[in-house]
Parts: structure tokens; C-alpha cells; sequence
């Protein structure tokens, strides 16, 4: 059963996805386990949310697929960050931190 | 989900890279099934790791994973979503490459494709310039507002005797009585036009049309003015301060578009009248009008009621229908009947005003339509036909493809999109061709449709053509490529571009032939008869001379002529200012001349020969004639003599009458002397004496139904026909030269004689009688060049498949020439053969065409619509074509030496 968590900001859960897979092709679990490693508690992702992020990422053309062997010989799908996607992650990744500045300067001034 | 080993996935399973498109929902179903059991199996192994219990290990994946059954038909959706999005990224991609690979395929054929593309490319202009017409004369809406509510009014004359005047103006005080009666109408308009003089102190004196609407008129059409204001009521009553409202056109050009106009005078007939408004460029009704003014009509007194001289236009009341409105109407006109002997046998009819306007268009137009149909499916049959020769010829190449793994699918949208691509280049050429066509035959006489003005090349004509472009390429296109399709998949197994199916296919060429013979026969018989019609009317003698003859329309305005007494005189001194000039042998004047419409038509009285119950109405049309008015218009007298000098007021009443006039009333004896008069009979009836009897003119066009007239002298106008002097003649002047020559010094003499006087309208007769013909020159002209167009495709056609069939033969030809045949042995064998499919599309097409020309009798002019001519001709022509196409290929085929032929395969 879901358990209460952070809440992650509209779309950055896709943003940490196309980030995640810019090192290389991983599969969904790789990916989950990525991210639990570098966000730790502060940004737990749902694992049920990661995957439709995926196929939709995927129906935008950001990410493509392909089955292959996992590292313990199981056949496992491997996502892949497109041109589109790599250019999206640039401009997504730009925009994010013209935000934090922005946020950040607000809360040390007040 | 806890479940045990995901089972081990298929085989083939569908990824990246093996063609996309056929991704099927199970198999989206199966790929989110297999992912998300090896993510919940990796925690697993991952928390065993860790020291977990591995059923416990297993509760808690799928616990931290969430709502696994929500997430799963959330990927699952997505994944569909994302296929089809795939598969349309794909069928773009191939479709781009099919584009690419066919233009570079056309490109190395540039013989085939130059000559598809064109044949399509005249049957799609044609089409196109058809349907611009169409768009501009009967889509367009009409420039008023809620067009599909107006109407239009008018009377037919039926009486019991079954003479028949179809179509009559209203009378005013009918006009008025249905304006108060009609329910099913909320407005009712009144309207008719006339010419005045413009005149002003600064520019020359115009001649201008005028129409002259009762204040209904604009609140019918919901046109309001562009500036300034339209009529009031206040306006539109005798005696009121004269006001006017110009069109758009008048004051852009006469007044430079002075926004100050409003509010100023200007003069009309010398008469000063306050502009009140200017109309927007937009409104034209009636078309020639150049100002609108009051009509003014007294409703206490409106005048004799028999006297029809007023259209209408009037709009549906809210919710009612013309249905409403005709029934309306039939139940008026028997009230009326019942009420005014002059209403029995008038009927009074409406129809929609867009009906008015449009007059015959619509027929003309089908008639357009279906033949440029025709000829659009003779060109899809001669491309279709080029394409199957074309794709025997490359029988091996998508032999080659299929083997390699083209499925027949792949191999025929190939094709189709060839077809496209040729479809698409037709449609641009096509499209140029139409706009050019199509200008040119507005050119010829912009007057032969209603409502050509206005057309243009819009996005309407431009999405039709494009559309068409598509339709026709899967019609040309189809066929073929299922053919060549399946021939590809067959020359795998049998290796030989010539097997199987070579024999079906020719008979499909050679039948596609017989089609496009039968469907040319249909075109050219069509555009045969209408040439045929236009050779009639233009070969009919127009009863009188109309060369070298130049017609002048004065009027002598009563605010510089108050005498009534003296118009006469003045206008013998303008006759004879005219016969002076160099170049003129006579000048008559006439109310109105041959062609030029008619000025009145009259109920008459003849003495002791009172009307009888059912009998022919008493009616002729009048006209008033200076003397040797005949001589000099080169009139036939068949009896008597005509109106000379001295027909003078003072004289006994004398009068003309035309031959139909004649032996209408007088049959089997002579009319000379008879006595007719006009109006009722009474103790001061005024009996006009028959002193000659002369052929009959026309009023417009030679293809009327010729009605009686009368003529009376000038002189006697007064006393015999008005009442009162007529103002606005019409002189003839026979010249020795040119008549256009003459136009100026006739301008020069009419200032010398008062440089006041409007510069009127100046015409040569004979281009007049000329374009009274203009509506079937216009149809004859463009079913000319569509009946070219077929003949050409025809013989593109017939030479092609023969053209294709010697090529084929060449191995037999050879042997058959070396074996001892001579030269025209083979090539008569060879056109044998052509003129079978050609005879049997003759055959084929004269069927066909005797169906199609049912109903076009009313559209023709002294040939009939089953003319043996024709009929005759026609075949004989396409035969010639036939043995033409076929004797080329036919030639060249058998030049090649006979060893040449026989060491190729």
C-alpha cells in the first residue's frame, strides 16, 4: 500500500528520469534503485509513479526501449535517453535551476 | 504480485528495429507484465540480500511498489498510446521514403511521367476551371444578407387561347396590392431601371444607369449604406425633395471616392438631387446600376394596372417558407382574377431571387460538368493504362524487391504513392492550366454568366482540385498497382517478366481503350451539337443588315428642351448633322433598334372585330420610326410601302406591321389598309391604317419566339402611340467605312449641336447581334476544347497500348518478316488490331451519347439534340484518330531489321 511521501514537483520526477539514464541505457529497476541511492530519503520516488513516467517519456519520443539481458542473465527492458530527450533534459535542467536560485533567494532574504 | 517465474518470452518478440507498425495490444499487455515482474523479482533478490525472509521479502516489494493494478492499466494504456504514436512516426517515415524513391523513379522515366502527368494534369485543369465557374456563379452566396430568405416576384400570362408571355414585370398597383397582403413575406421591394444624364458643372455629361427602388428595396437585401444612408419611406413618395444614392463604382471614378459627396447635389436629367448615401462596392443590384433613386410611386394612383414594368424582391417573413409563400401567391392571383378583367389568365409566380439570378447557369453547368467528368475519366484511363504497361516493364525490379521482403502491402502503397506523387504534380499543372483556361473564356465575354465578376482562384478551387488530384490517383492508380503487385510476387516464382497474367492484362489495356472511345465519342458528340447550335444562331440572318451600321442612344433632357413641340425638330437637326458627316450614307432614328430589346408592348383593338373568349391576346410590340428607317437598317417590304416624309403629324395615321402581325390577324389576306388601334375602342379610339407589311426582327436574339410588332412614324408618335413626344432615341447611321472610325466625329457633331447633351452609349450593330450569342459561344467554346482534349487523350491512348504491343511483338514481327511477310501486310495486321478495341468503344460511345443528350433539346438551336450529322461524323473522327495512333507504333515497329529482333531475347 502506498505509504505518505514527499510529494515530488510536477515533472521533476521526469527530469531525474532522463538525468538518470543520460550515464546509459538502464533498465526500471536500475533506475529506481539509482535513484533511491542519490535522493535517499529526501526524494523517495514512488516506484509505481516510475514506471508510467517512463512509457510516457517514451510516447514523447525522450526515451526509447529495448529488451536485453540483465546482469543476472534475465531478460530485462533497457531505456535510453533519445537526441529529443537529451535536448529536453538541458533545457528542463536549465529552467530547475533558474528556479531553485529563485526560490533560495527568497527564502535567505526573508 | 507474488506469482512464479515469469514464463519465458516468446520468440520474435516485438522491439525496436523489426519494423514497429505491428505492435499489437497483447503484446502490450505481456511487455508491461514481463517488466514489472523483473522489477518486483530484482527487490526481491535485493532485500534476500539484505537478510529478508524470501516470502516476507516478497510482501514487502509489492507493497513498496504501490497500487500495482492501477499502475499496470496506467502502462498499459500509455503503451498503446505510445505504439500508435510509433506506428505513425513509421507510416511517415515510409511514407516520405515512398515520396523520395517514386519522384526519383519518375524522374528516370521522364517520358512516362511527362505524359501522365500532363494527361491528368488537362483533365484536372478542366475540372478546375468547370469548378471555378461553378464556385463563382452558384456557390458564392449572394451579397445580401440571409440571401436564401429573398424572393422574387413576378406574372405570367397564360391565358385560355395558350398564348404564353412565361415570365412579366408587376404592374404598380399590383406591386402595391401584394406588398399589403402578403403574410408569408415581411418586406416587398419594388423595382425598375432606367437611364438619365448626369450632368454636372465639373465633368463631362454622362450617360448612367439608374435604378429606381421603392424604399423596400434595400431592407429586403439588408444592405446598409457604406456611407451615408439608404431610402426612408419619406423618400419614396411623389413630390418628395429628390434624393439619390450612388454605388461604389460611380464615386470612385466620377468623383474620385470625395467623402464630402454626402450631403452635395448632384444633377440627374438637370434636375439637382441630393446625394444621401453611397452604396458599398459589394452591392450590384442590379448589376448595371450606377445610382439608385426613389420610385416614388403615387399609392392613391398607380396607374393602369396592365401596365407591367416593376420587378420585386421581398423576404420571407420569419418562419415561413417559399412553399408558404407560393401558395400565398396562387391563392392572390385568383382573387385578383375574380376582381380586374385584366387579371384573368395572370398567374403570379415567385422563386427564390438566387434562381433569378443565376438564370440558365445551372443547366449550362451540368452540362459543363458532366463532360468535363468525361474527360477527366478518359485521362485517369490513359495514365491507368501507362502505368500497366509500366509496371510489366518493371515486373523484375519488384520481383526483386518482393524477394528481398516487401510484403504485397509495402509493394502497393509503393505504387499508390507514385500515383499521388503523379496525381500531385498533375494537380499543380492542372491548376495553372484551369486558371489560364479559364481566364481566356471570360475573356471571350465576361456578360455570358451571371455573376463571373467575381471569379477567382479561392482556396474553395484550389482545395477541390487538390482533393480531385487525390481521388484520381487512387482511381488511375489502384488497379495497376494490385496488378503489378502481384505480378511481382508471382515473377519470384517463375522468374520471366513475360507469364501468366500478360494476356489478362492486355485485355484490360485494350478494354481501358474501348472505355475511353466510348467516353471521347460522348464528349465530342456533345461538343459537336452545341457547335452546331452556335453555327445556327450565328448563321441565322438577323433580319436586317447589321453591318457598317453604328447605333447612338440620345435623350433630350426637358430642363434644356421644355418644348415637347420642338423635340422633333431638334432631333431632325441632329439627323441631319449626322448624315452630313463624311462616311455616313443614312441616319434614321427609332425608340429602340433590332436587338436592343424592346420599349413597349402594347393590347390592341382592331375595328368591328371585337375580342373573342380564348382568342390570341391582342398584343404587339411598338416602335417609332423616323423615315426610310427600313430602307436604312436594309429591312425587308413584302408589301405595301414604309413610313417616309409624309407621314407627318398632320397626316392620316399610318403604321407598319410585321409579317407575323399580319398572318396573325389577317391570314390568307392582304393587311394593307386594315385598321388597328390601341387601347380600348371607343368614340375617340385612334385607328392607325396598315400601309406596309416587313419582316419580322428580333428583340435580343435569333432563338425567340417572334411576336407581332408595329411600327409607326415618329412624327405621328404623338398623336397615335404616347400621347406625348418621346425624349430617348435611338439613332442608326449606315456607314461607308468602319463603323468604329466614325464614333468620334459622331461625338464631336453631337457637342457641336449642344455640348450638354450626355455623352451617350455608341455601338456597332454587328458586335451587338454577335454577342447575343455569347452564352452559347461561351459553352460552345469550352465543349470545343474539352471534345480537342478527349480526341487527344484518345489517340494518346490508342497509340500507347498499340505502341506497347509492337514493342512486345517485336520477336514475332521479326520472324513473321523474315519468313516473307511484306512490310504493309504487317503493319495492316497491326492496325487491325488497334481499330478492334476502337470500333468497339465507337459502338460503345454512340450508345452512351444518344443516352446523354436526352433533355439537351431546350439547350440547342436549330439542330436537333439526335442530329444524324453528328452522330455520323463523330465516329468517322475518332475512327481517323484511332488508325492515326495505331499507324505510328505500327510503322516504326516494322522499320527494325528482322534479325535485330530476332538475336534481342
Amino acid at each position: 500500500m502506498p505509504r505518505d511521501r514527499n510529494r515530488l514537483l510536477h515533472g521533476t520526477l521526469d527530469t531525474l528520469v532522463l538525468k538518470t539514464l543520460s550515464r546509459g541505457p538502464m533498465h526500471g529497476y536500475a533506475i529506481a534503485r539509482w535513484l533511491e541511492d542519490r535522493g535517499g530519503d529526501a526524494l523517495q520516488i514512488e516506484e509505481g509513479s516510475l514506471y508510467p513516467a517512463l512509457y510516457r517519456l517514451e510516447k514523447k519520443g525522450l526515451l526509447e526501449s529495448e529488451w536485453g539481458m540483465s546482469e543476472l542473465d534475465r531478460r530485462a527492458k533497457f531505456y535510453s535517453v533519445t537526441a529529443k530527450g537529451r535536448k529536453r533534459l538541458k533545457t528542463d535542467t536549465r529552467a530547475w535551476e533558474a528556479f531553485s536560485r529563485a526560490v533560495s533567494s527568497v527564502l535567505e532574504t526573508a | 504480485m507474488t506469482g512464479p517465474e515469469p514464463d519465458p518470452p516468446p520468440q520474435g518478440r516485438t522491439g525496436p528495429g523489426s519494423g514497429g507498425g505491428r505492435i499489437v495490444p497483447p503484446e502490450v499487455e505481456a511487455e508491461v507484465r514481463d517488466e514489472l515482474e523483473f522489477h518486483i523479482e530484482m527487490r526481491v533478490r535485493q532485500l534476500v540480500a539484505e537478510g529478508w525472509e524470501e516470502h516476507d521479502a516478497r510482501a514487502e516489494a509489492v507493497s513498496r511498489f504501490g497500487d500495482i493494478d492501477r499502475v499496470r492499466s496506467n502502462m498499459e494504456h500509455l503503451g498503446r498510446g505510445r505504439d500508435v504514436k510509433k506506428q505513425r512516426r513509421t507510416w511517415w517515415h515510409e511514407f516520405r521514403q515512398d515520396v523520395r524513391f517514386a519522384v526519383r523513379q519518375l524522374a528516370r522515366a521522364p517520358m512516362f511521367a511527362g505524359v501522365a502527368i500532363l494527361t491528368l494534369a488537362l483533365g484536372i485543369g478542366a475540372s478546375s476551371a468547370v469548378f471555378s465557374v461553378v464556385n463563382s456563379v452558384l456557390l458564392r452566396p449572394l451579397p445580401y444578407a440571409e440571401p436564401d430568405r429573398i424572393a422574387t416576384v413576378w406574372t405570367r400570362y397564360l391565358p385560355p387561347s395558350g398564348f404564353d408571355i412565361p415570365r412579366a414585370p408587376l404592374s404598380a398597383e399590383e406591386g402595391l396590392d401584394l406588398e399589403e397582403s402578403l403574410t408569408s413575406v415581411e418586406r416587398l421591394g419594388l423595382w425598375t431601371t432606367g437611364r438619365s444624364a448626369l450632368t454636372g458643372p465639373d465633368a463631362a455629361a454622362q450617360q448612367i444607369v439608374v435604378g429606381r427602388f421603392s424604399d423596400g428595396v434595400f431592407d429586403v437585401l439588408g444592405v446598409p449604406a457604406e456611407r451615408g444612408r439608404t431610402f426612408t419611406p419619406n423618400d419614396d413618395v411623389p413630390g418628395a425633395a429628390p434624393v439619390t444614392v450612388l454605388s461604389h463604382g460611380l464615386w470612385a471614378t466620377r468623383y474620385g471616392g470625395d467623402p464630402g459627396l454626402v450631403g452635395r447635389s448632384i444633377y440627374l436629367d438637370g434636375v439637382p438631387t441630393e446625394v444621401v448615401g453611397v452604396m458599398p462596392e459589394t452591392f450590384a443590384f442590379p448589376a448595371s446600376a450606377d445610382v439608385w433613386v426613389p420610385l416614388g410611386i403615387d399609392r392613391s394612383n398607380a396607374g393602369n394596372r396592365a401596365s407591367h414594368w416593376l420587378q420585386s424582391v421581398a423576404r420571407l417573413a420569419p418562419g415561413r417558407s417559399f412553399d408558404a409563400l407560393y401558395a400565398e401567391l396562387e391563392l392572390i392571383a385568383s382573387q385578383w382574377a375574380d376582381a380586374h378583367e385584366h387579371n384573368v389568365g395572370h398567374f403570379a409566380m415567385s422563386d427564390p431571387l438566387r434562381t433569378a439570378v443565376v438564370g440558365s447557369a445551372p443547366r449550362l453547368l451540368t452540362l459543363l460538368g458532366v463532360a468535363v467528368g468525361l474527360v477527366l475519366l478518359i485521362a485517369c484511363a490513359n495514365v491507368a493504362n501507362l502505368l500497366l504497361a509500366r509496371g510489366e516493364r518493371r515486373a523484375a525490379e519488384f520481383g526483386v524487391r518482393s524477394a528481398v521482403g516487401a510484403g504485397r502491402g509495402r509493394l502497393l502503397r509503393q505504387l499508390l504513392t507514385e500515383s499521388l506523387v503523379i496525381g500531385g504534380a498533375a494537380s499543380i499543372v492542372g491548376l495553372a492550366l484551369g486558371a489560364v483556361g479559364v481566364r481566356a473564356l471570360v475573356a471571350l465575354d465576361p456578360s455570358a454568366l451571371p455573376r463571373l465578376d467575381g471569379l477567382t482562384l479561392d482556396l474553395r478551387v484550389v482545395g477541390f482540385t487538390v482533393a480531385l488530384a487525390v481521388a484520381t490517383s487512387f482511381v488511375f492508380g489502384t488497379v495497376p498497382a494490385i496488378l503489378t503487385a502481384r505480378k511481382a510476387r508471382m515473377t519470384i516464382a517463375t522468374s520471366s517478366a513475360r507469364s501468366a497474367g500478360s494476356r489478362g492484362r492486355s485485355g484490360l489495356r485494350r478494354g481501358l481503350v474501348v472505355a475511353e472511345v466510348s467516353l471521347s465519342v460522348v464528349v465530342v458528340v456533345l461538343a459537336g451539337l452545341t457547335l452546331r447550335s452556335l453555327t445556327a444562331l450565328t448563321g441565322t440572318d438577323p433580319a436586317f443588315e447589321p453591318e457598317g451600321l453604328l447605333s447612338v442612344q440620345l435623350s433630350l433632357p426637358a430642363e434644356s428642351y421644355p418644348d415637347d413641340e420642338l423635340v422633333p425638330a431638334h432631333f431632325a437637326t441632329i439627323e441631319q448633322r449626322f448624315d452630313a458627316l463624311p462616311g455616313v450614307v443614312d441616319a434614321v432614328a427609332a425608340s429602340t433598334l433590332p436587338f436592343m430589346g424592346t420599349v413597349g408592348s402594347w393590347d390592341f383593338t382592331i375595328p368591328d372585330r371585337p375580342q373573342q373568349d380564348g382568342e390570341m391576346a391582342r398584343n404587339a410590340r411598338v416602335t417609332v420610326v423616323t423615315p426610310s428607317f427600313f430602307e436604312t437598317l436594309g429591312i425587308d417590304l413584302f408589301e405595301g410601302r414604309t413610313i417616309t416624309d409624309v407621314d407627318r403629324a398632320d397626316a392620316a395615321l399610318v403604321s407598319v406591321v410585321s409579317r407575323t402581325m399580319a398572318e396573325m390577324w389577317w391570314p390568307g389576306e392582304s393587311a394593307i389598309g386594315k385598321q388597328w388601334g390601341y387601347g380600348s375602342p371607343g368614340p375617340d379610339a385612334r385607328w392607325m391604317t396598315i400601309v406596309g407589311v416587313v419582316e419580322d426582327q428580333y428583340a435580343s436574339a435569333v432563338d425567340e419566339q417572334m411576336a407581332p410588332q408595329v411600327y409607326l412614324p415618329y412624327a405621328q408618335s404623338g398623336v397615335s402611340a404616347y400621347g406625348y413626344v418621346p425624349r430617348a432615341m435611338r439613332f442608326a447611321l449606315r456607314t461607308r467605312e468602319e463603323p468604329m472610325r466614325l464614333v468620334d466625329a459622331v461625338r464631336a457633331a453631337l457637342a457641336e449641336f449642344d455640348p450638354e447633351l450626355p455623352v451617350s452609349s455608341v455601338r456597332v450593330m454587328d458586335d451587338l447581334v454577335q454577342s447575343s450569342t455569347a452564352e452559347p459561344r461561351i459553352v460552345a467554346t469550352t465543349l470545343g476544347s474539352f471534345g480537342l482534349i478527349a480526341l487527344l487523350l484518345a489517340a494518346v491512348g490508342v497509340y500507347g497500348v498499340i505502341a506497347y504491343s509492337v514493342a512486345g511483338r517485336g520477336r514475332e514481327i521479326g520472324v513473321r518478316m523474315a519468313l516473307g511477310a511484306r512490310r504493309a501486310d504487317v503493319v495492316r495486321m497491326i492496325l487491325l488490331e488497334g481499330t478492334r478495341p476502337v470500333a468497339l468503344g465507337l459502338a460503345v460511345g454512340v450508345g452512351l451519347a444518344s443516352l446523354a443528350v436526352r433533355g439537351m433539346d431546350s439547350m440547342l438551336f436549330g439542330v436537333a439534340a439526335t442530329d444524324p450529322l453528328t452522330f455520323a461524323v463523330v465516329p468517322v473522327v475518332l475512327l481517323a484518330v484511332g488508325v492515326g495512333a495505331s499507324l505510328v507504333p505500327a510503322l516504326r515497329g516494322t522499320t527494325t531489321d528482322p534479325s535485330d529482333a530476332l538475336s534481342g531475347e
